[in-house]
């Protein structure tokens, strides 16, 4: 296909139906603060009418402008092909704009289609490099057949400059958790941002329609109607929460195949994400303490890819939103081969005592600025719940501190934060960008070290240490080892695939389904 | 570890660059604050308040620079690059040779006074300029961005 002269193609004329109410719910999300001015104003009951309806009409207008225009203007403008083994994207009219991408830089491509997608049979293709700026080759609307066909030549052409043999069809499923399982997740996800702007959208509709009924009610808004509706207000936003979870996780599969993990789920909109093994940057697990009493843990895997400009890079991750936490090591593993340690069995190192002086001033700050805000609302009672939440916090803050850890092998770098929010991160060391330490006056009084790890995309903190610890770690860290090859990607592969028996010829024991793996490199970092 | 210091007539770009931002700033914020103050206390409290903000900016803008200068280090061996800096938060950065995307230089208009430059160090973490050396004699910063780029690796992405 990749003739002398491939004709532009353009996206489906359907493109616009379709991406209409994506792109608006985008510029709605992007303006969010715009949006909750807009209901705040609207909501209060002082303030002159006029002001108020000039300002909704001019929030209303740019919206329109942005969401209707923008999708227009992309349809009109967009034009790609495959040319000389490279895709190219051709958008803008005056100033036109041609990018080029080599399949052998792609780091994900990704098949999403919303319900106005699969009314029309169409998809979106999303393919993304590290380099480069805005979003790389966004391809809204087009047909099955076409996107099967680009994804086919993209990584047709990608493997072919690999000199690559197999093909990508045998793939074993991960992970693929149940629908039982989704409803736990959702139910300790905790996400109900969303919820509460769409949940204040519909209190606006009532507003607008029957403002008569909102009179009423703001009446003993601060008594207990105000406490009850605010409960109703947090339940129903976790309620909404959790459907969404669900229905955005719906149907999950995590496989990987000879060099990637793929990814899919979504109910209503259904999405398709691969991630190529090498491109792998950082493994984040997180695990809530009510999700470690249900014995599970959500795992993301980020690699690099292009968002913004400035050469700038920001993180593409793929979350598996249920993991039972034995499979958490494996999985790992699977996603950073360089991991020679199972980092929920070793012992981590301890963050420093002192540090725990810096976790309860940073606390202690951020309760009072909080109980200030609670005071201004509720008078004295804001200021005597101070004597219930600071101790509370402190608590917490401590358990904090008793549960943090780090640990550096000779291949990767291993941090863990949190208590009611156990999250551990994992690096490989042939993927750091930078290491720096930092202290600013609290820290220098007590003579501690804040480590950063920078990956492409991501940055990780270490949990704090003292300064002579974090200089030497600054200098041990910047002499990254060599990065793994695909034979290394191979090997972890196959010490997956023989789970239950010892791994064949490895140089390290790698972590077991069901045995825990001794500390195997600990004392190689004392120096 | 040797630091190495930047160009002595880095001390001068500080001290300079120090004395413009008080100029330009200092007059507004000090009567900004002073006119804010005045709604809530009285003109004379606000007009001391004021004063102290102005005087404590002049004191911090002559004594400052000075302190930053000596803090201000680099290192670079075959292996990576290492900065340190800061005088209220100390910072110590090491960026491994192989990852470096880019090098920029610049020259600001006090810099090319002074006939100093400023280099600038990229990495694929995407997090802006990983690492800044001001202040470099002009040959030096050349030659430091040279040295930088010489150093091919992969970049681990």
């Amino acid at each position: 296909m990749a003739s002398e002269d491939a004709p532009w193609r353009d996206l489906h004329p359907a493109s616009i139906v379709v991406n209409l109410l994506p792109r608006a719910w985008r510029v709605l999300r992007n303006f969010w603060p715009l949006a909750l001015a807009l209901l705040w104003r609207g909501t209060s009951e002082d303030g002159s009418v006029l002001w108020i309806g000039l300002f909704d009409v001019a929030v209303i207008s740019l919206f329109f402008v942005l969401s209707v225009g923008g999708t227009v203007w992309h349809w009109l403008t967009l034009r790609y092909r495959v040319h000389a083994s490279r895709l190219e994207i051709r958008t803008g009219l005056i100033n036109r704009q041609i990018r080029t991408i080599d399949p052998a830089r792609i780091q994900n491509v990704e098949l999403v289609s919303n319900p106005f997608h699969r009314a029309t049979s169409l998809v979106e293709v999303r393919i993304e490099t590290a380099s480069g700026s805005e979003v790389e080759g966004l391809l809204s609307a087009l047909t099955l057949e076409e996107a099967e066909e680009l994804r086919g030549e993209l990584v047709r052409l990608r493997d072919a400059q690999r000199r690559q043999s197999k093909d990508e069809t045998s793939r074993e499923v991960l992970v693929a958790p149940g629908f039982s399982e989704l409803l736990t997740y959702g139910a300790t996800a905790g996400r109900i941002g969303a919820a509460v702007v769409l949940l204040g959208l519909g209190f606006e509709m009532v507003t607008w329609l029957a403002p008569e009924r909102i009179a009423s009610l703001s009446v003993g808004v601060f008594g207990l109607q105000g406490v009850a509706m605010g409960l109703v207000v947090i339940t129903g936003a976790w309620l909404i929460g959790m459907a969404t979870t669900v229905a955005r996780h719906w149907g999950f599969t995590l496989s990987r195949g000879e060099r990637a993990l793929a990814v899919e789920a979504g109910l209503f909109t259904r999405r398709r994400l691969e991630l190529p093994l090498v491109k792998v940057q950082l493994v984040m697990t997180s695990e809530t303490l009510p999700r470690r009493w249900l014995g599970f843990g959500t795992l993301t895997v980020e690699t690099a890819a292009a968002r913004s400009g400035e050469g700038g890079t920001e993180h593409h991750a793929a979350l598996a939103p249920y993991v039972p936490a034995d499979q958490l090591p494996i999985l790992a593993r699977v996603a950073i081969p360089d991991l020679d340690v199972d980092p929920w069995s070793i012992e981590l190192r301890r963050p420093h005592r002192r540090a725990l002086a810096r976790i309860l001033v940073r606390r202690t700050i951020q309760l009072l600025g909080l109980t200030a805000l609670l005071a201004w609302w509720a008078g004295p009672w804001g200021w005597l719940s101070l004597g219930l939440i600071l101790p509370l916090g402190w608590w917490v803050a401590w358990l904090d501190h008793q549960h943090q850890g780090w640990q550096i092998t000779p291949r990767v770098v291993i941090a863990r934060h949190g208590y009611l929010n156990r999250r551990v991160h994992i690096v490989s060391r042939s993927r750091l960008q930078s290491v720096a330490a930092a202290q600013g006056p609290l820290l220098r009084r007590l003579g501690l070290a804040n480590v950063v790890v920078r990956v492409a995309g991501s940055s990780v903190g270490l949990p704090i240490m003292s300064w002579g610890e974090g200089r030497a770690l600054v200098r041990e860290l910047a002499d990254p080892p060599p990065r793994p090859t695909d034979h290394d990607a191979e090997r972890a592969l196959a010490w997956l695939d023989q789970e239950p028996g010892p791994p064949p010829e490895e140089d390290g024991p790698g972590p077991q389904p069901h045995a825990p793996v001794p500390p195997a490199l600990e004392e190689a970092d004392d120096g | 570890m040797d630091f190495t210091p930047l160009a002595s007539r880095a001390r001068w770009l500080f001290h300079l660059n120090a004395l413009v931002r008080l100029l330009f700033l200092g007059p507004p914020l000090c009567v900004g604050a002073g006119i804010g103050l005045s709604f809530v206390v009285s003109p004379l409290v606000a007009i001391g308040i004021a004063g102290t903000l102005g005087l404590s900016m002049t004191i911090a803008a002559i004594w400052f620079p000075s302190l930053a200068f000596d803090r201000w280090g680099y290192t670079l061996t075959d292996r990576e690059l290492m900065i340190q800096h800061g005088v209220i938060v100390r910072q110590l950065t090491a960026i491994p040779a192989g990852r470096i995307q880019h090098v920029d230089t610049h020259q600001g208009p006090m810099d090319q006074l002074l006939r100093l430059a400023s280099v600038h160090v990229y990495t694929a973490s995407g997090l802006g300029s990983d690492g800044v050396i001001p202040g470099l004699d002009l040959t030096e910063a050349e030659r430091l961005r040279d040295r930088l780029m010489a150093t091919e690796g992969d970049d681990g992405v």
